[in-house]
């Protein structure tokens, strides 16, 4: 993927706090120092003692870069509290959302931070487009997508009305051992 | 002054309402539509829900409205239940019919006899055969693809089903990699993936893009491929039926003889104004359909008013398989496993579909990985991994009507205008739980065709935002609410016009149906007029 620097994030970094440990925990270094900031006020919002905690772990991870092999050196070498808070600090970083949004009332305490800017979201957007508006013309799904080699299929799959080999039945007896593994508990 | 304000008065500007007013619209018939929600366009809903923290509620994004709150409004469902969610409901313009999926199958003809062929739950008033026409107007109002060829029953030997009397006005989408991925592998289970009806274009039509994939059918399409309720709100305006937005009706007056004399609101301010038409049609969904009948103790002569509460049980699972296959290419819903929808073991036990839910779970699946406390390079390299590998599956089952699960009043509660709130009242059914040894072997199949090798990621009993029965319709009125045209058996010129008025559900979504009775009954009461 190709990320675009933001302009001052290295400049901003020195003085944000929050920037600078996102960057480690991330692994970029031109993250938006405005993300930054809204990632802080969601944080600091929910987490008490933020301020000092965070402190804390921009000692830990003071001598680190963002780059690879010193990023994975660095974080793992972070105590139980410390690698805590990295954790939600990476939480709005990658899905955009600091919380655990409810999906049956409007009343939660998730705070939205980003959505464009999400990680997890950019980093597969080259397969998958960032929901809500794709580049492709109709149908552009039906391929192969980048990056995987596809098996072997007849052309005909192509086809809605085409049913391959054995998919007209009768369904099979599962394996009790697969059974077992997609039973929920009761409703 | 005019002895009347319109013709036809209705109630909840949804898109069953809308299509109502249309058709008495374009019957030369004057028409007033009353809804209590705002008005909100689709590029706000957009907006909305990118900036949302709560992007799994579809109705968060429409706004949560202290004169017309919503199903999920902190305690205005007052709910006793075993469902880990309630069926949703949007106030608004267009209705809870704007944040559908677009999926459109028909009912089978089948399933209008329940009861005389299962000896469950109860037949329609109606046939399949009557309904027809008004399905083919419905699925041409609304763009429809789908393919003609297909046997949407599992049960016909392949022939195509159910009858139709014309083709689809679409063809349907090209097929996500994904599919054609688990159509290959299921086969060898017996497992067939048909083509899934829905409202979105394929080809430019009537004014709508084809789809390009967005990936964001609820709770609005971006583009507007996707089918509205709005698009039949605003075709009903360009027909010349007036719209008035944010009024809460309240009060129905009626005479000595049961005719409905007069329709009252108050704005969202409080102020009221009472209008009188020659036929009043409720419109208002599966929880404010009842309750208004309930609040002006109208239609109840059968004590049925928001009873047989109907909802449609779901399974969600999220599973690994062992290639990529990249869900989130394409649209939300492509196809369905129809084989367990319909036959004789209805009789002990519920029809049940299933299909890919084909969304992409990266941000759900962050998360889950974060509470493992994976961080760094392991996490990026995890998170792209299961993305390109994770498979939804979401069944949906066939509900009965049951007098035991309801939405009655909560005088306990009261919203801005002083109206009560819902009690609701639902308990999964025997008959329900009695499909979950197919359900488990047909994912367990599909689980193992497509070599998962670990348990499900996520795995949860959830319910479809489907709401019937509630104001049940029928040829008796000692235990039904509507009669076969929708008009209430105690009120000659009161019409409800809702899935709510369904007998029996199927195992598929309801708003085609919905939309083929609205289009019938508009016409009907037109020609009495």
């Amino acid at each position: 993927m190709i990320s675009t620097v933001v302009p001052g994030a290295l400049a901003a970094a020195e003085d944000d706090p929050t920037l600078k440990v996102s960057r480690i925990i991330v692994g970029r270094d031109d993250l938006d120092p405005a993300l930054a900031k809204r990632v802080y006020a969601a944080l600091s919002e929910r987490i008490d003692g933020f301020d000092q905690k965070l402190s804390t772990l921009v000692s830990a991870l003071s001598s680190a870069n963002s780059a690879g092999a010193d990023r994975d050196a660095a974080l793992s070498r972070l105590d139980d509290a410390s690698l805590d808070l990295a954790l939600q600090i990476a939480q709005p970083w990658y899905t955009g959302v600091a919380g655990d949004g409810a999906r049956e009332s409007l009343d939660d305490d998730a705070v939205f931070v980003t959505y464009l800017g999400a990680e997890a979201l950019r980093m597969i957007s080259d397969v998958t487009p960032i929901q809500t508006y794709s580049t492709g013309a109709p149908g552009w799904w039906a391929q192969t997508p980048v990056g995987v080699t596809a098996p072997a299929m007849p052309p005909e799959i192509l086809d809605w009305g085409y049913a391959p080999p054995g998919a007209e039945g009768p369904v099979a007896q599962a394996d009790p051992q697969f059974i077992a593994m997609v039973t929920p508990q009761e409703p | 002054m005019a002895d009347y304000d319109a013709d036809v008065i209705i109630v909840g500007a949804g898109g069953l309402g809308a299509m109502v007013a249309i058709e008495a619209a374009r019957a030369g018939k004057s028409v007033i539509m009353l809804e209590a929600g705002p008005e909100i366009p689709d590029w706000k809903v957009i907006q909305n829900w990118r900036t949302s923290a709560r992007k799994e509620n579809t109705v968060d994004p429409y706004g949560d409205f202290p004169w017309a709150p919503n199903s999920y409004t902190k305690g205005y469902m007052n709910a006793d239940t075993d469902l880990k969610r309630l069926p949703n409901t949007a106030r608004v313009v267009g209705g809870t019919a704007r944040h559908w999926t677009g999926i459109t199958w028909r009912f089978l003809p089948e399933d209008f006899k329940l009861k005389s062929l299962r000896g469950v739950g109860r037949d329609w008033p109606i046939d399949y055969e009557e309904l027809e026409p008004f399905y083919t107007d419905a699925e041409y109002a609304m763009g429809v693809c789908g393919l003609e060829s297909d046997d949407q029953s599992g049960v016909h030997g392949g022939a195509p089903y159910p009858p139709r009397s014309k083709p689809f006005p679409q063809e349907p989408e090209a097929k996500p990699y994904a599919v054609q991925r688990l159509q290959m592998r299921v086969a060898s289970k017996g497992m067939r993936i048909i083509h899934s009806p829905t409202a979105r274009a394929t080809k430019n039509y009537d004014g709508r893009p084809a789809c390009i994939g967005n990936n964001l059918c609820e709770p609005a399409c971006p583009i507007n491929a996707k089918y509205s309720g709005l698009m039949a709100v605003d075709k009903a305006r360009a027909a010349g039926v007036e719209l008035r937005s944010e009024v809460v009706v309240d009060r129905l007056e009626k005479d000595a003889a049961g005719k409905i004399t007069s329709i009252s609101y108050q704005t969202r301010y409080g102020k009221r104004k009472t209008l009188k038409a020659r036929a009043y049609v409720v419109a208002g969904h599966g929880y404010e359909t009842p309750k208004l009948m309930l609040m002006n103790e109208l239609a109840n002569r059968s004590g049925m008013v928001g009873r047989n509460l109907m909802v449609h049980v779901g399974l969600m699972t999220w599973m690994q398989a062992d290639e990529p296959i990249w869900f989130g290419r394409g649209q939300y819903s492509h196809g369905s496993f129809v084989n367990r929808r319909i036959g004789p073991h209805q009789s002990t036990s519920a029809g049940f579909t299933m299909g890919p839910w084909n969304t992409n779970f990266t941000a759900e699946t962050a998360n889950q990985l974060l509470d493992q406390k994976m961080i760094g390079s392991k996490l990026d390299a995890a998170i792209k991994h299961n993305s390109s590998r994770m498979l939804g599956n979401l069944v949906l089952t066939e509900d009965l009507a049951d007098p035991g699960n309801f939405v009655s009043l909560n005088a306990g509660w009261k919203d801005q205008l002083g109206l009560p709130g819902i009690n609701l009242r639902y308990k999964i059914a025997d008959y329900t739980k009695a499909c979950l040894p197919n359900i488990m072997n047909d994912t367990a199949n599909l689980a193992q065709a497509m070599g998962v090798s670990v348990p499900p990621t996520h795995l949860y009993w959830m319910t479809h935002n489907h709401i019937m029965g509630t104001v049940m319709m029928g040829d008796n009125p000692a235990d039904s609410v509507v009669d076969r045209n929708l008009r209430c058996h105690d009120h000659e010129n009161l019409f409800l016009v809702s899935t709510a008025v369904y007998p029996s559900s199927t195992s598929f979504n309801p708003t085609l149906t919905g939309y083929a009775l609205a289009i019938r009954a508009g016409r009907y009461i037109a020609a009495e007029l």
